[in-house]
C-alpha cells in the first residue's frame, strides 16, 4: 500500500512540476507608469531670455510638480496584445504655448504576436492615423539584470531615430514581444524603458495574470498611412521650428 | 539635425534591404536532470561582434526551436528560462554551413548549480578594449592572505622579479594605481605586497599618457605602462594590513607594519618598515622625471637637461641593485578622498626614510690598443647613505561637466653621503703603467619642488576642447666633497717617473628652475576628424658653480684651483608650436602631426665673462594608428621622431677631476641627434579557448648620434673621452616580444610561451678608429603553472637564450648559448604547514673571451599558520641555501672587457612572525 501511495504521489508531482513551470500563462494585464520630467522638458522648449518665456516657465514650475505621471495599460494573451493609455485626471500639461511635448499619450498599439505585426493608432494634429509599424529597433542585449515588478529583466540598449538613446529592461518570462507605446522587438515583454537624455521613463507597476476583464480589440479606426509617410509628415511639420530642442522633442513625441 | 531627418527616412527602407538571409539555427532545450523539455524557455540570437539582437524564438512544448532568416556571421545563442542558469553557445554561420543544428541543449536548475557546480562558473578572464587589457581576478586562483603580487604572477605576459619590479611583455611597468588613484607614488610594492588579492575585482593594463595628452589626443610621447588595480565594491569599506617581525642570522632583519583603512570615498594608509634583507622598502630612486609629478604629467620635450650624464660618484641616487649590503628604514602615509559626488578629489602622500648600503667591488678590465693590451684591476669599497622625505598632493575639481582643474605640488628633500675608497693599477704587456689610490667623500643636499596645474574645458560643441597647462619646478642641489688621490705613473718603468697627488675640497652648487606653459585647442572638422593646435612657452634657467680648493700650508682648503673651478649660467627659452590631425571612428583611430620647437640657448661663463648663444630648431613628427579588429583584438602602430639635444655636460668643456684617469671633456659644437622610433603591438584574446596573444615590436634608428670618442694614452693609461656626432652611419636597435598564453583546461595548467629578440648596433671612436658593436639576444621561454586553492601553487619556467656580442675592432665574436630556469613551489601540508621554495638557475656558455657562467640560487621557507582564520603565521626562511650569490657584471665593448664582482646578500636564516588583519563592512551591491 505504501509503495502505491508513493507512486501515486510521484504521478501527482510530475504534472505539478510541469504546471508550475507553465504557470505564467500568457494572458494578463500590465500597468505602466510614464514619468516625465516636465520641468526639464519645459526648460528645453521654452527656455530663452525673453521675458514672456521666463514668466510662462516660472509660472508653470511654481504651480506644478516636476514630474508628470501618466498611466497606461497593456493587455496581453498568447496571440495578441494591446497597449492603451489611461486618463490622468490631475495632469496639467499645457502652457500658454500649447501642450508640453511628450506629456501626453497619443498611441494605442495593437500587436499580432503570431505574425509579428503591429498597428498603432496615433492621435496627432487633431487627426487619427492608423500606422502599420515597419520600423525595427536595433537592440543590443547586455548582461545587466534588474528586478522590475517582481520579474527578472535583462537590459538592452538601442539608439533610435539616429540620436535617441533608449534603455529597456525586458523579461523573457513573459513571451510577449511588446512594451509601452511602440517599443518592442525584444525576446520578452519590456517592463521598463527610459530615454535617459530626454527626461522620460516608463516602468511597470503591476503585472496581473489571467485578468480577462479587458478585451483585446484590434484597432481599425484612423486614416491609414505608412510609417514612412507619417515620418515625413512629422518632419516637414517641425522642420522650420527655430527652437531645435523643441523640434526634437516634438518629433520624438509623435514618432515614438 | 539634417542628418537626423534624413536618417529617419532612410531608416524605414533599410530594413527591407537586408539581403540573402537564409541562415538557420535549430535545436532543443531540455532540463539536465529530468531530460524533459523546459516550458517557457527563450532563445535569443545576437551578433557576436557587437551583441546586436538578431532574432529570437520561443521553443515549443517539446523544447524544439528554429531561428531562421539569419545572415552569415558569428552569433551567440543565449538560452534562458526561469529558475535555470543561462546557457550561451557561440556559433558561426558561413557559406559552408548556413544551417546549424545545435542538438539538445540541457539547462541546469539554478538550485542544482548553486549546490554543485558553483566553482565551475566560467568567468571571462581577459578583456581587450582598445589599448587596455583587463584581467578578471575571479578567473585566477587566490590563496588565503594572498597579495596583489601573487595574483599578478598568474596573469599571462606579466613577470615580477624578486625586487617586486613588474614588466608586461618585456616592458617595464612604471606606475600602479588603485581604483585609478595614485597610491604612495613611486613604490609599486606598497600596492602589490600590501593590498590583498581577495579585494581585487579587476587588473587593468594600459599605456597611461600624460593628462594633457589624454584630454587633447596630442601624443607627447610620455607614455607609462600602468597597472590599475580595481577593487571590489564590497571591499572598499574596511581595514586591513599586516604586521611582520623577522630576525635572522648575518645581521639580517625584516620588520614591517602596514595599516590601511578604506571607506567608499576615502583611503587612509600608513606603513613603517625596517629591513636589511634587500627586499622591502628599497625603492628610493625617483622614477619620476622633472615635470612629471603626481597625477599631472607635463611633456618636457624641448628642454636641455642638465642631469644627463652625472658622474655616478657625484652623488648617490638611492637605487639598490643587489650590490652590497643594504639597510633601510622607511615610513609613509597616504590619503585620498572624493568629495561632492566625486567632483573633487584629494590625493596626498608622505614618505620619509633612510637607506644605507655598503660593499666592495672587484673589477678587472682589459683594454686592447694597437701596441698591446692594458690589463687593469681595481678594488673599490663603498658606503652610501641616503635620507629622503617627500610630500606630494594632488587636488582635482570638476566645476561643471565641462571644466576640470587639477593642481599638483610636491616637495622632496634629500641628503646623501657617500664614501668611496678606490685602489687600481694598470699593466701593459707585463709592465706597470700606473698605480692609483683614491678616496672620494661626498655630502650632498637636494631640494626639489614641483608644481603643476592643468585646466581643461570641453565646449558645447562636441569635441571642441581647450587645455591649459602650467608647470614650474626647481631643483637645488649642493654637493661638498673631499677628493684625495695619488697616481704613480710608471710608464713601463720599474719605479714611478712621476707622482700626481690631488688633495682637494670641492663644492658644487647646481640650481635649476624650469617653467613651462602650454595651451592646446581642439576643433572638430567633421564627425570623425578633428584638429588640435598647441603652443607652448617655457624657460629653463640653471646655474652650475663648481669650486675646487687645494690645501694650503696651514692644512685648510683655501687655495682655489682654477682649472677645476667654474661658474656657469645657462638660460633657455623655448617656443613650441604643434598641429595634430585626429581621425577616430568606432574601429580606427589615427593621428598625425608635427611639433616644432625653437630653443634659444644662452650660456655665460661668469668667471671668464664669455657669453655664447645657440639656437636649436627641432621637429617632433608623430603618427599613431590604432585599429580594433574584433571584440578582443587590437592593433597599434606608432611613430615618433625625437631630436635629442645634447646635455649640458656634453656641450660644456667643464673639467671634472673626480676620476683623474678617466677625463671627460665636452664638445661645444655638438648638434642634436634625431631618433626615429616605430613601435607596434597586437593583442588578442579568444574567450572560448582562453588563448591570449600579445606581440610587441619596436625599431629605432638615430641619425647624427652623439657617440663617445675615447683616446687612451699607451704609457700613462689615462683616457680622455670626448663627444662627437656620428655622421656616416645610423645607430639602431630593435626589440620584438611575443607572448602566447592559454589554459589547458583538462589538466588545469596554464601555459605561457614567450619569444623575444633584441639587438642594437652602435658606434664609438677608439683612438681615432671607428668601432661598430653589435649586441643582441634571442630568448625563448616556456612557462607552466598550476594553482589549486589551499593545495598548491606550482610554476616553472625554462628556456634557452643566445647572446650576440660582436665588435668590429676585435677579432672573432663573443656569442654564447645559455639557459635560464626558475621554479616556484608552494605546497600546503597537513596541520597548516606550508612549504615554499624558489629555485633559479642561469647558465651562459664559455666564449673566446669569457669563462662559462653558472649560478644556482635556492631559497626555501617553511611556515605554519595559526588561528581559525590562518591570519597568524610563523615562518623560517633560508635564503640562498647554496650560498652562491655574487653580483657579477661583465661587459664587453669595442676595445675593452670589464668584469666586476660585488658582494651581496648571501645565505641567511630568517625567523619571522606575521599577522594579517582584515575587517570589511559588508556593503550591499546594487
Amino acid at each position: 500500500m505504501r509503495i502505491f501511495s508513493i507512486i501515486f504521489l510521484l504521478f501527482l508531482c510530475f504534472p505539478a512540476v510541469t504546471r508550475s513551470q507553465s504557470a505564467l500563462g500568457h494572458s494578463g494585464v500590465v500597468e505602466y507608469e510614464k514619468k516625465v520630467n516636465i520641468h526639464g522638458i519645459l526648460k528645453k522648449t521654452i527656455g530663452g531670455s525673453q521675458d514672456v518665456n521666463q514668466q510662462v516657465y516660472d509660472d508653470y514650475v511654481n504651480k506644478n510638480p516636476q514630474f508628470a505621471i501618466l498611466n497606461s495599460r497593456l493587455t496581453f494573451s498568447t496571440d495578441e496584445c494591446l497597449f492603451e493609455p489611461l486618463t490622468s485626471p490631475n495632469l496639467n500639461n499645457s502652457t500658454l504655448f500649447g501642450k508640453i511635448p511628450l506629456s501626453e499619450q497619443i498611441n494605442i498599439t495593437y500587436s499580432d504576436l503570431k505574425q509579428g505585426l503591429t498597428w498603432t493608432r496615433k492621435n496627432a494634429f487633431n487627426e487619427q492615423f492608423l500606422i502599420e509599424n515597419t520600423r525595427k529597433i536595433r537592440w543590443k542585449v547586455t548582461n545587466e539584470l534588474r528586478d522590475v515588478a517582481g520579474f527578472k529583466c535583462r537590459r538592452a540598449n538601442a539608439i533610435i531615430m539616429d540620436s535617441i538613446y533608449v534603455v529597456a529592461f525586458y523579461t523573457d518570462e513573459i513571451h510577449v514581444s511588446g512594451g509601452p507605446e511602440t517599443f518592442g522587438g525584444l525576446p520578452g515583454l519590456i517592463l521598463e524603458v527610459a530615454l535617459p537624455n530626454d527626461n522620460i521613463h516608463w516602468v511597470a507597476k503591476r503585472v496581473n495574470f489571467n485578468s480577462s476583464s479587458h478585451p483585446i480589440v484590434k484597432t481599425t479606426q484612423g486614416k491609414p498611412i505608412t510609417d514612412t509617410d507619417f515620418t515625413k509628415l512629422v518632419i516637414t511639420r517641425f522642420q522650420s521650428d527655430k527652437n531645435r530642442k523643441r523640434a526634437r522633442l516634438n518629433i520624438i513625441n509623435y514618432l515614438l | 539635425m539634417k542628418i537626423f531627418y534624413s536618417f529617419l527616412l532612410f531608416c524605414s527602407f533599410a530594413i527591407s534591404s537586408f539581403g540573402q538571409n537564409n541562415g538557420l539555427i535549430k535545436g532543443r532545450v531540455i532540463d539536465t536532470a529530468i531530460k524533459q523539455a523546459i516550458l517557457n524557455s527563450t532563445v535569443t540570437v545576437f551578433r557576436a561582434k557587437d551583441s546586436l539582437l538578431q532574432a529570437f524564438s520561443y521553443p515549443d512544448k517539446f523544447g524544439a526551436f528554429t531561428v531562421s532568416n539569419l545572415p552569415q556571421g558569428q552569433y551567440f545563442l543565449m538560452i534562458t528560462a526561469k529558475n535555470y542558469v543561462d546557457h550561451i553557445v557561440l556559433l558561426e554561420l558561413n557559406s559552408n554551413s548556413m544551417q546549424k543544428d545545435v542538438g539538445q541543449i540541457s539547462l541546469l536548475l539554478k538550485t542544482t548549480f548553486l549546490n554543485e557546480v558553483l566553482i565551475k562558473g566560467k568567468v571571462k578572464s581577459i578583456k581587450i578594449n582598445g589599448d587596455t587589457t583587463e584581467y578578471n581576478a575571479k578567473a585566477y586562483v587566490i590563496q588565503p592572505n594572498d597579495k596583489v603580487e601573487d595574483l599578478l604572477k598568474q596573469l599571462p605576459g606579466i613577470q615580477i622579479d624578486e625586487n617586486g619590479n613588474i614588466s608586461a611583455n618585456g616592458q617595464k611597468i612604471n606606475k600602479i594605481l588603485v581604483d585609478g588613484e595614485e597610491f604612495f607614488g613611486d613604490d609599486p610594492t606598497l600596492v602589490t605586497r600590501n593590498i590583498r588579492a581577495d579585494m581585487v575585482s579587476k587588473i587593468q593594463l594600459y599605456d597611461k599618457k600624460s593628462d594633457q595628452a589624454t584630454f587633447t589626443g596630442i601624443d607627447d610621447g610620455s607614455k607609462k605602462k600602468t597597472l590599475n588595480v580595481k577593487l571590489k565594491e564590497d571591499k572598499k569599506n574596511g581595514t586591513f594590513g599586516k604586521v611582520n617581525v623577522g630576525i635572522g642570522s648575518h645581521d639580517i632583519y625584516s620588520n614591517q607594519g602596514i595599516y590601511n583603512r578604506f571607506k567608499s570615498n576615502e583611503k587612509y594608509s600608513a606603513y613603517v618598515t625596517a629591513a636589511s634583507d634587500g627586499k622591502t622598502g628599497l625603492k628610493f630612486g625617483d622614477s619620476n622625471n622633472i615635470g612629471a609629478l603626481g597625477n599631472v604629467q607635463i611633456a618636457e620635450d624641448g628642454l636641455i637637461t642638465t642631469t644627463g650624464d652625472n658622474n655616478v660618484l657625484d652623488s648617490f641616487n638611492g637605487m639598490y641593485d643587489n650590490r652590497g649590503l643594504p639597510e633601510a628604514i622607511n615610513g609613509g602615509a597616504h590619503f585620498d578622498k572624493k568629495m561632492g559626488n566625486g567632483n573633487q578629489t584629494i590625493n596626498a602622500n608622505f614618505k620619509i626614510g633612510s637607506f644605507d648600503v655598503s660593499g666592495s667591488t672587484n673589477t678587472s678590465t682589459l683594454v686592447t690598443l694597437p701596441v698591446g693590451a692594458i690589463n687593469g684591476s681595481s678594488f673599490q669599497k663603498f658606503s652610501n647613505e641616503l635620507s629622503r622625505q617627500k610630500l606630494d598632493g594632488t587636488y582635482q575639481i570638476k566645476f561643471d561637466g565641462a571644466t576640470t582643474l587639477k593642481v599638483a605640488l610636491d616637495e622632496t628633500g634629500k641628503s646623501a653621503k657617500s664614501f668611496n675608497n678606490y685602489d687600481s693599477q694598470q699593466i701593459l704587456n707585463g709592465s706597470l703603467l700606473n698605480v692609483q689610490r683614491r678616496t672620494l667623500d661626498n655630502n650632498s643636499d637636494q631640494q626639489i619642488v614641483n608644481f603643476a596645474a592643468l585646466l581643461t574645458r570641453k565646449f558645447k560643441k562636441n569635441r571642441r576642447t581647450l587645455a591649459l597647462t602650467i608647470a614650474r619646478s626647481s631643483n637645488d642641489e649642493s654637493i661638498k666633497s673631499y677628493l684625495n688621490s695619488e697616481i704613480d705613473y710608471y710608464r713601463l718603468n720599474t719605479t714611478p717617473d712621476s707622482i700626481v697627488k690631488v688633495n682637494q675640497y670641492k663644492t658644487n652648487n647646481l640650481y635649476k628652475s624650469t617653467l613651462s606653459t602650454n595651451i592646446a585647442y581642439s576643433e572638430p572638422i567633421t564627425k570623425k576628424i578633428s584638429l588640435t593646435l598647441n603652443y607652448g612657452f617655457g624657460t629653463n634657467n640653471s646655474e652650475s658653480n663648481r669650486k675646487s680648493f687645494n690645501q694650503s700650508a696651514l692644512g685648510t682648503y683655501d687655495l682655489i684651483d682654477k682649472d677645476f673651478t667654474n661658474d656657469y649660467v645657462f638660460k633657455q627659452l623655448i617656443n613650441q608650436f604643434g598641429a595634430i590631425l585626429n581621425f577616430s571612428s568606432n574601429n580606427v583611430l589615427v593621428n598625425l602631426g608635427n611639433k616644432i620647437s625653437i630653443i634659444d640657448f644662452n650660456q655665460s661663463d661668469k668667471i671668464q665673462n664669455i657669453q655664447t648663444s645657440r639656437t636649436f630648431l627641432n621637429y617632433y613628427p608623430q603618427a599613431n594608428f590604432q585599429l580594433k579588429l574584433a571584440q578582443e583584438t587590437s592593433f597599434k602602430f606608432n611613430y615618433l621622431g625625437t631630436p635629442l639635444i645634447p646635455s649640458i655636460e656634453k656641450i660644456q668643456p667643464v673639467q671634472i677631476n673626480n676620476d683623474p684617469l678617466n677625463v671627460i671633456i665636452g664638445n661645444p659644437t655638438l648638434k642634436p641627434s634625431f631618433t626615429n622610433s616605430f613601435n607596434s603591438s597586437f593583442s588578442s584574446f579568444k574567450e572560448i579557448t582562453e588563448e591570449s596573444m600579445e606581440i610587441y615590436g619596436s625599431y629605432a634608428f638615430t641619425g647624427n648620434d652623439i657617440i663617445t670618442k675615447t683616446y687612451t694614452d699607451n704609457f700613462s693609461g689615462k683616457s680622455i673621452t670626448n663627444y662627437v656626432n656620428l655622421n656616416e652611419n645610423n645607430s639602431h636597435n630593435y626589440y620584438i616580444n611575443l607572448n602566447y598564453g592559454r589554459k589547458l583546461k583538462k589538466y588545469n595548467i596554464g601555459v605561457n610561451l614567450n619569444l623575444s629578440t633584441s639587438g642594437d648596433v652602435y658606434y664609438s671612436y677608439i683612438n681615432d678608429e671607428l668601432g661598430k658593436s653589435k649586441n643582441g639576444s634571442y630568448e625563448f621561454s616556456l612557462g607552466l603553472s598550476k594553482y589549486l586553492v589551499e593545495k598548491y601553487n606550482l610554476s616553472f619556467n625554462v628556456g634557452p637564450i643566445y647572446n650576440i656580442n660582436q665588435f668590429s675592432l676585435q677579432p672573432g665574436n663573443n656569442n654564447a648559448w645559455g639557459v635560464n630556469t626558475n621554479a616556484a613551489i608552494l605546497i600546503y601540508l597537513p596541520a597548516k604547514f606550508q612549504l615554499t621554495t624558489n629555485f633559479k638557475y642561469n647558465y651562459l656558455a664559455k666564449t673566446p673571451r669569457f669563462d662559462s657562467q653558472k649560478r644556482a640560487i635556492l631559497n626555501a621557507s617553511f611556515s605554519k599558520t595559526f588561528l581559525p582564520t590562518n591570519k597568524l603565521r610563523a615562518s623560517l626562511l633560508v635564503n640562498d641555501i647554496l650560498n652562491q650569490y655574487v653580483n657579477f657584471y661583465r661587459n664587453i665593448s669595442d676595445n675593452s672587457i670589464i668584469q666586476s664582482e660585488t658582494n651581496g646578500i648571501r645565505r641567511y636564516l630568517l625567523l619571522s612572525v606575521s599577522y594579517d588583519f582584515t575587517k570589511f563592512r559588508s556593503v550591499k551591491e546594487k
